[in-house]
């Protein structure tokens, strides 16, 4: 089911120079997101700007009837939402899009996160948890440094529940010094790789090397894709990725914000 | 309780065609899929008409990405036709959308007239269709579409062959990107078209500044939403004055305000399009607003405000407009 439904800004919590984390009250949808699931918002009524704004869902309180978006200002939309006070109203649509595989106890959960990307993957570690997975959980987070780390306190919770926690920034000033695709690699050499499950968000450059690592090493990988949407409930067909799922299969289109925005990395081709 | 007989007496019908709308507000193809896309939101059967996505006579998987951009007001697309194919709509698609109480219309295209022909013949068989809504208008496409809407003698070839086919009334789309809007509007006229659409998207695009490239894999796209409002009125102003068909005005209406303008400019039924992705209760609330002005302005049927706004209005035949044309 989706909703639309004022939502009220229950709290705007800064985090860091451009970081801004969004608690918003929305009780139908805080009770029935699940990881991978993103909202549509619209910024203000007087359609300026004109299009909503998808964002993945950061995390839900479904006893308080709220949900959480990260964001970091880059336009007109996330730069009027950072204003947004305490008791103020935008307009929600959601949950929307296809989520993320639950992994079974038996797998290893491997959660690569980055910059903003953290979001979608930083539910399904939550969700996990919430709901006693007993499975191993490593969460690699990176960024381009220390400073844009947003969500940090965030992991250092996950790492309190025994998740196996790891940073990487491209200028060394926290954790490993590289990419995050490097920092995989060291892991995934302890790790039985049939049993392995990746699940990742964040820049076009690092999804595009896991969908390539995950088609070489035939790895279960999935991807939360971020594109532009206009309508996200997949009438406009504006947000589309080329897919082609099999070796002798035509390239195709589909829509992120219906077709996913979480796709199997072996399926989908990105440039 | 007088305020409920007043409501009751407001009559928002029309009859084009032979087909009866309950209101005059559509959503305009391509902003509303197939219809059930946005079924869970909005009840269909209080919207006047759904236009399909448009229907070509096989699927078409469209452009690459990127299709969309947002600009001022606005938003740029080049989704190149991106469809289920007839068949498809026929099999499928029609099931859900002949539940409802809307009407159905069928937007329609083709590479050659030809292909319009197959389409427009295939949807002969639709059980629960409306009308055609031929797009001779849609600027992203290499063959087809603008190619027969920029020139009147294409325009008039096209809409005839569809005509001559089909069954139901057709409604051509007409493009902004022309020299002369008007000349196009008689053509569709002269071929038998029960009514005409105006306007499609505007050519427009944007460039990646930091790439230093188009930022739309087809380089242009149609320019959509609130920007393009005043030349859709303009257009449907201008065409009012020399075609008795009637005109279905398109183009960046959000709200009821906005319908109201083309209802004035001579528009006899209206369609709302890129709004629908914003808000997709848009068109119903266009609905309850036209009612609500209708009532407080003690107005008994919006076919009363058509063309209201040429009244005491020279025209360029140095003429002036008494009547309004309904």
């Amino acid at each position: 089911m989706v909703y639309q439904t004022p939502a009220k800004v229950t709290e705007n919590i800064r985090l860091g120079e451009e970081g801004f984390k969004l608690i918003l009250s929305a009780p139908q949808i805080a009770k029935t997101a699940l990881a991978g699931h993103f909202v549509h918002i619209q910024v203000n009524p007087f359609f300026h700007p004109l299009l909503r704004r998808a964002f993945s869902i950061h995390d839900v309180d479904s006893k308080k009837g709220t949900l959480e978006v990260v964001f970091k200002v880059i336009g007109i939309g996330t730069e009027q939402l950072s204003y947004k006070k305490k008791g103020e109203i935008v307009n929600l649509l959601g949950p929307l899009g296809k989520i993320f595989t639950y992994p079974k106890n038996e797998d290893v959960s491997i959660m690569i996160a980055g910059g903003l990307g953290i979001v979608p993957v930083y539910f399904l570690a939550r969700d996990l948890l919430r709901k006693k997975h007993k499975g191993k959980i490593c969460f690699l987070y990176g960024a381009k440094g220390k400073e844009e780390l947003y969500c940090m306190p965030d992991v250092k919770k996950l790492k309190a529940q025994k998740v196996e926690t790891l940073y990487s920034t491209d200028d060394g000033s926290y954790g490993f010094e590289g990419y995050l695709d490097a920092l995989l690699e060291q892991v995934l050499k302890k790790e039985d790789k049939s049993k392995v499950k990746i699940y990742a968000c964040g820049p076009e450059g690092l999804l595009a090397k896991l969908s390539h690592l995950a088609k070489e090493e035939n790895l279960f990988c999935q991807l939360s894709l971020e594109v532009g949407m206009p309508c996200g409930m997949g009438t406009c067909m504006g947000c589309v990725v080329k897919y082609k799922p099999e070796c002798n299969t035509p390239v195709t289109f589909k829509r992120v914000c219906y077709d996913g925005p979480v796709f199997n990395a072996q399926e989908v081709i990105l440039d | 309780m007088a305020r409920e007989t007043s409501t009751k007496k407001i009559d928002l019908s029309l009859e084009i065609g032979g087909v009866d709308f309950a209101n005059p507000v559509m959503v305009a193809s391509g902003t509303f899929g197939y219809g059930k896309e946005y079924a869970e939101l909005v009840d269909l059967n209080r919207i006047g008409a759904v236009i399909s996505k448009t229907l070509t006579v096989v699927p078409r998987d469209g452009h690459p990405p990127l299709r969309t951009f947002e600009t001022p007001s606005g938003m740029l697309n080049a989704i190149g036709l991106h469809n289920v194919g007839v068949d498809n709509f026929i099999d499928e698609k029609m099931k859900f959308l002949r539940t409802k109480k809307t009407k159905v219309i069928a937007n329609i295209a083709g590479s050659t007239i030809e292909e319009y022909v197959q389409v427009a013949e295939k949807l002969n068989s639709a059980e629960g269709l409306h009308m055609l809504e031929i797009n001779i208008s849609s600027p992203n496409v290499k063959k087809g579409c603008m190619e027969f809407g920029s020139r009147a003698d294409l325009t008039f070839e096209c809409v005839k062959a569809v005509k001559e086919v089909s069954r139901f009334p057709v409604m051509p789309k007409l493009s902004p990107n022309v020299t002369d809007i008007v000349e196009i509007a008689l053509a569709c006229q002269e071929a038998g078209a029960e009514c005409i659409s105006l306007i499609n998207t505007l050519v427009g695009m944007a460039i990646d500044w930091k790439k230093k490239k188009p930022v739309l894999s087809n380089i242009t796209g149609g320019l959509s939403g609130p920007a393009i409002k005043p030349v859709a009125l303009a257009m449907v102003w201008k065409v009012y004055q020399k075609v008795k068909v009637p005109l279905v005005g398109v183009g960046g209406i959000m709200n009821t305000q906005d319908a109201l303008e083309f209802f004035m400019a001579g528009a006899s039924a209206i369609q709302v399009g890129t709004v629908n992705y914003v808000d997709p209760q848009a068109s119903v609330k266009v609905v309850d607003g036209l009612k609500k002005y209708c009532q407080e302005n003690k107005i008994s049927s919006i076919k009363e405000l058509i063309g209201i706004a040429h009244q005491g209005q020279n025209r360029p035949n140095g003429s002036i407009v008494n009547n309004s044309q309904t």
